[in-house]
């Protein structure tokens, strides 16, 4: 008893680390509605920026308020990008492209080497409070009662001045509020900035505590900060400051009880992801959809073209597909292997298409649907199951998985439902991949190649263009599966689905079914993707589907335009692009390379979301439609996709 | 007709094309085109040639009992593979593994290292590239050039896979200096698919176990550990710590190596004061009180750089100074030392940087004119020093016998004084690569280290 109470007052520091990185969280909800993810990036660039202050010899006073102006600046510039943007599910994925352009923006300028740069100290690390037990360091204490003030502290804010009173205004009504005169820009831009100072504070006081700096400290935080947030249903900050205790005590207990099952890891993040499931089920407000509450607006994917041109159009595609492996080589950037991750990419981002676009959902944890294909087929092949049929039971085990996720989808809000799932790509992350029944030899699942595609010595060039051709032929059946959705009995429930659920189910579908079957067959295209990219490279391993896969995946998706069957291709390209490997060839390599693709990736991101919410391709199409059809009066009804 | 915002959306996205245009023209025309480029000059000048036939005969480079056919690697003629009972393939009649170097030409090395991620080793990269570069500086060897292809694999095992399909189908003639533990957890089946050997690694799971394999980074650090943890008259209740992976069987080999080795110290190791944790632990704390209030009165640690000054905080938190055996990583330049590290004992295969011999020193002043402020010596960097080194020096005795198997060949028989005063004697021969089987103990004192004892050897645990 006295090592179990003494494990759980171990974690009182770690939960006020988590408390601290929440407290940003709610802070945003309460005002836009919007769920901030970057508020670990955040405190990331902060810390770095102090460290690198405190390195030069300015005084830690002078450091922290420069590194809360920072977290202050960011956060207005965040609220500047939300701001055009309608809907609170849209400036939740500006929130992850700042996440990617905060973490690649602190690799560039500082690399990414691990523990170079010591963070700057406010507290020193001396003992203060000694329980016998347990000894607690200035550090911890300064933490905790920081974290604890800080909550009460802007409790009262929002509680007892005119500016939070405003902000609770706006918050409940931005429109009334603006009727009644209340500047709801000026109020959300300092909820912002409030939000940003309070995440650059957590980054500068918890970084010490985690030893030296590296660019995934904080931003692992994510699912637990997620948690802590949810715990003071994102409004309470006393609330989420208990929250976030509660769950820093929680894990070193959870931790020491499954210590015997030595195979398991990730208990901490297993630990958080439950507490967000049970904390959306227990405390959610309800299963609406609307504006306000950020929901989707599904779009039609477009009819196939019919006629001479599309005869054409296909008989190009097919004739393009069958060439290309024949007329690239095995080296360089443009060689089979690379044709293959288009296919490979374009599949996964199909399968986002199919489910923002057509179904409406937000997933975030497209990547663990990936690896479940992945490692499904890896295990199915250990089995002695051919590789074409393990591709699809990588597959079915894929969509089982989504229709599990999706599940809850039925009930939860979209943005909900985006916490959710991204908070299953962290745990994953830690906890998935490392189960034993998924992993093997070093964590890594082999996925061999089947016969006609094996890269024995002599073989190769005609292995990877049988592997080529196969993914590039799975790739195109699904386009035109899914572009075909029109037709038919799901067709027709999709399309009522977009108009609204009430009529959906008085037409005589089932609601539920309808989301479930359009979860399943997303993750089945997803774990497709996952099975095929495997036995691309031969094998499974999670840090080819982590939660930065996922997001990044979600990224380009949007970039290319989730309403568009062509634009996954393009999708394709451009994550091919995004993998090609010449930053750090022949050279020793800082990171600052793949952290400038990880920045612009997140600029573009935003970029996109604030001028074409339906990514490139809409834009183009856009553009198409304008020149060919300049009568306004004829203009088909505007997209709206992340409404 | 188009309207002004319109206009500008166009003129966005145009620039937008633009851009992934003028970056995939880049990619493909530029880099890959000159990759592309250099492979065609050398197959010009005949450097490389997959798949000539070798006249010479070796020895089969495992003791291991092959299936029937199976018959001596390097002979001309199938290119045939067989499987062992335990799925690992051995190099048998006609392997294509007979890759060869044309007199002058350069000789491409294959290297990854996860230099980006969580965890990375770029100073081993680092100590690679100064040690390649220096020779080549000097004229190269054999009157060949060593041209180093060094990859990033991000802490990514099938990134790395795929990297090093790509280097084979480059031309690559060996591989060298690696350091990327997901990459190598797997590509044992891959080296000897492709007949190719990896000279240099940090060794995991079958890596020590395959003829295409040569570690040179001890397997031994559980055990001698243990061994050093329990000879300390200190010590009545040893505890241990160590970042389990994602290989269960691996994790559960560990626990083995410590628990044996503490016995043959003379101690015993009890189950629940071996602690397995995450590599992503974010403290310490509840570790420390655990070892605390169970009376654990030694410590041995196998754990990273950022964990080390993790666990460093939470031990001077809680006042626990137990007797403290760290590996090598906890004298990483990124590790803080201060007052209370003092004393703490590290053990170490190679010759410790602070204890000045020539050859280590060498190492340590090359990466720094090399590197100037962004050099990092450290243990990493001596291990990719250490690879190269080896790899050059094999390359010499090789003569103008530029063959795949003749490299296995030279390598299975060089002497063990091979690595001067880098390491202990080193144990190279046909069959399994146990080749760094020795440790030595050194305790910090006044920042450094100092000699505590000398090198142990494990000749008889070897799993």
């Amino acid at each position: 008893m006295e090592l179990y109470l003494s494990l759980a007052l171990t974690g009182l520091p770690i939960g006020a680390m988590y408390a601290l990185q929440a407290l940003g969280i709610v802070i945003v909800y309460k005002t836009s509605k919007v769920f901030n993810f970057a508020t670990g990036a955040i405190g990331l660039a902060c810390a770095y920026f102090a460290s690198s202050l405190s390195s030069r010899g300015l005084p830690i006073v002078a450091t922290i308020v420069l590194a809360i102006s920072l977290g202050v600046l960011i956060g207005v510039l965040m609220e500047l990008t939300v701001r055009p943007v309608r809907g609170a599910l849209a400036g939740t994925v500006i929130t992850l492209g700042w996440l990617l352009v905060l973490q690649g923006v602190v690799g560039r300028i500082y690399g990414t080497q691990v523990a170079t740069h010591q963070p700057a100290r406010l507290f020193s690390g001396d003992v203060l409070i000694d329980l016998n037990v347990l000894r607690y360091g200035r550090d911890q204490v300064g933490v905790l009662v920081i974290a604890g003030l800080l909550a009460l502290a802007l409790s009262l804010f929002f509680r007892r001045t005119a500016l939070g009173t405003a902000t609770r205004a706006v918050s409940e009504n931005p429109d009334a509020a603006r009727l009644l005169g209340i500047g709801v820009d000026r109020v959300n831009l300092v909820a912002w900035g409030l939000a940003g100072a309070t995440s650059g504070l957590a980054g500068v006081l918890v970084t010490p505590l985690l030893g030296g700096l590296d660019t995934t400290k904080l931003i692992v935080f994510t699912v637990q900060a997620l948690a802590a947030a949810l715990i003071g249903r994102l409004s309470s900050l006393p609330m989420t400051f208990v929250g976030g205790i509660a769950l820093g005590v929680l894990q070193p207990v959870i931790a020491k009880a499954l210590q015997p099952f030595t195979g398991i890891s990730g208990t901490n993040e297993l630990t958080a992801f439950v507490v967000v499931l049970v904390a959306l089920a227990l405390l959610r407000k309800g299963g609406r959809r609307d504006v306000v509450s950020g929901g989707l607006v599904p779009v039609a994917i477009r009819a196939l073209p019919r006629g001479r041109t599309a005869v054409a159009a296909f008989g190009g595609i097919v004739a393009a597909a069958v060439l290309l492996p024949l007329l690239v080589g095995d080296t360089g950037n443009l060689s089979r292997f690379n044709l293959t991750q288009v296919a490979v990419w374009g599949l996964a981002t199909l399968s986002l298409v199919l489910l923002i676009g057509v179904v409406g959902q937000v997933s975030v944890c497209q990547a663990v649907f990936m690896g479940c294909g992945a490692y499904g087929a890896g295990i199915a092949i250990s089995h002695g199951v051919p590789f074409v049929l393990a591709l699809f039971v990588g597959a079915g085990l894929a969509a089982a998985v989504a229709a599990l996720v999706g599940l809850p989808a039925v009930r939860l809000e979209p943005l909900e439902l985006a916490i959710a799932t991204l908070s299953l790509s962290f745990t994953a992350d830690r906890f998935l991949y490392s189960w034993p029944p998924f992993a093997s030899d070093g964590g890594n699942r082999a996925v061999p190649r089947p016969g006609f595609a094996n890269l024995n010595p002599g073989h190769t060039a005609d292995g990877e263009r049988a592997y080529a051709w196969l993914a590039i032929g799975v790739f195109l059946v699904a386009c035109f599966a899914v572009a075909s959705l029109r037709r038919g009995r799901t067709g027709a429930a999709l399309t009522a689905l977009r108009s609204s659920e009430p009529a959906t189910a008085a037409m005589g579908f089932s609601v539920v079914s309808v989301k479930l079957r359009g979860f399943a067959a997303s993750g089945f295209l997803a774990g497709l993707a996952g099975a095929l990219y495997a036995g691309l490279v031969q094998g499974a391993s999670g840090a080819s589907f982590d939660f930065t896969r996922s997001i990044t995946l979600l990224a380009y998706a949007v970039i290319v335009g989730v309403a568009s069957v062509p634009g996954a291709f393009l999708g394709g390209v451009v994550v091919t692009l995004s993998t090609l490997d010449f930053g750090g060839t022949s050279d020793v390599t800082d990171g600052r390379y793949t952290s400038t693709i990880t920045a612009l990736t997140g600029a573009l991101l935003i970029v996109i979301l604030m001028t074409s919410p339906a990514g490139i391709s809409g834009l183009v199409s856009r553009v198409f439609r304008r020149t060919s059809n300049p009568d306004p009066v004829a203009e088909p009804v505007r997209e709206q996709v992340l409404v | 007709m188009l309207t002004g915002r319109d206009r500008l959306l166009a003129a966005l996205f145009a620039l937008q094309l633009l851009a992934v245009l003028v970056f995939g023209l880049v990619l493909v025309k530029g880099v890959g085109g000159a990759r592309q480029a250099t492979t065609a000059a050398q197959l010009l000048a005949g450097p490389v040639v997959a798949g000539a036939p070798v006249a010479t005969a070796v020895p089969r480079p495992s003791a291991r009992p092959v299936v029937a056919g199976a018959a001596v690697p390097g002979t001309a003629g199938s290119s045939t593979t067989t499987t062992q009972a335990g799925g690992a393939t051995n190099p048998v009649a006609g392997s294509t593994g007979s890759a060869v170097v044309a007199k002058g030409a350069p000789i491409k090395i294959g290297s990854i290292v996860s230099q980006t991620g969580a965890i990375n080793f770029a100073a081993s990269a680092q100590g690679t590239k100064a040690y390649l570069d220096m020779v080549n500086a000097q004229g190269g060897v054999n009157g060949h050039q060593i041209q180093l292809d060094l990859r990033d694999d991000q802490l990514d095992g099938v990134r790395g896979r795929q990297q090093a399909q790509q280097m084979v189908a480059e031309g690559v003639f060996a591989f060298a200096a690696w350091n990327a533990p997901q990459t190598e957890s797997g590509i044992v089946p891959f080296l000897e698919q492709n007949k190719v050997p990896l000279i240099g690694n940090y060794g995991v799971g079958r890596e020590y176990h395959s003829a295409y394999s040569y570690p040179l980074q001890s397997h031994h650090y559980g055990f001698e550990m243990g061994r050093f943890l329990a000879q300390e008259k200190r010590v009545t209740h040893p505890g241990v710590i160590f970042i389990g992976g994602n290989d269960t069987a691996a994790n559960t080999a560990q626990r083995q190596a410590f628990t044996a080795g503490v016995k043959a110290g003379g101690k015993t190791l009890a189950a629940g004061d071996i602690l397995q944790v995450d590599v992503t632990q974010v403290s310490y704390d509840n570790i420390v009180t655990q070892l605390r209030l169970a009376g654990v009165d030694g410590l041995a640690t196998l754990i990273d750089q950022t964990a080390y000054n993790r666990l460093q905080q939470s031990l001077d938190r809680q006042n626990y100074r137990p007797v403290h055996v760290a590996d090598p990583l906890f004298t990483d330049p990124t590790v803080l030392q201060g007052p209370t590290t003092e004393g703490t004992l590290v053990a170490s295969d190679f010759t410790p940087v602070d204890y000045g011999a020539a050859d280590v020193r060498a190492y340590a002043t090359e990466v720094r004119k090399r590197f100037g402020a962004q050099a990092q010596v450290s243990y990493l960097g001596q291990a990719g020093w250490l690879d190269a080194r080896i790899l050059v020096e094999a390359l010499r005795r090789m003569g103008d016998d530029l063959t795949r198997v003749n490299l296995m060949r030279v390598m299975d028989s060089l002497p063990a004084s091979v690595a001067g005063g880098f390491t202990a004697p080193l144990y190279f021969g046909p069959g399994d690569h146990d080749i760094n089987r020795c440790l030595l103990l050194s305790r910090v004192s006044g920042g450094a280290l100092v000699r505590y004892r000398g090198f142990a050897c494990d000749n008889e645990v070897f799993g």
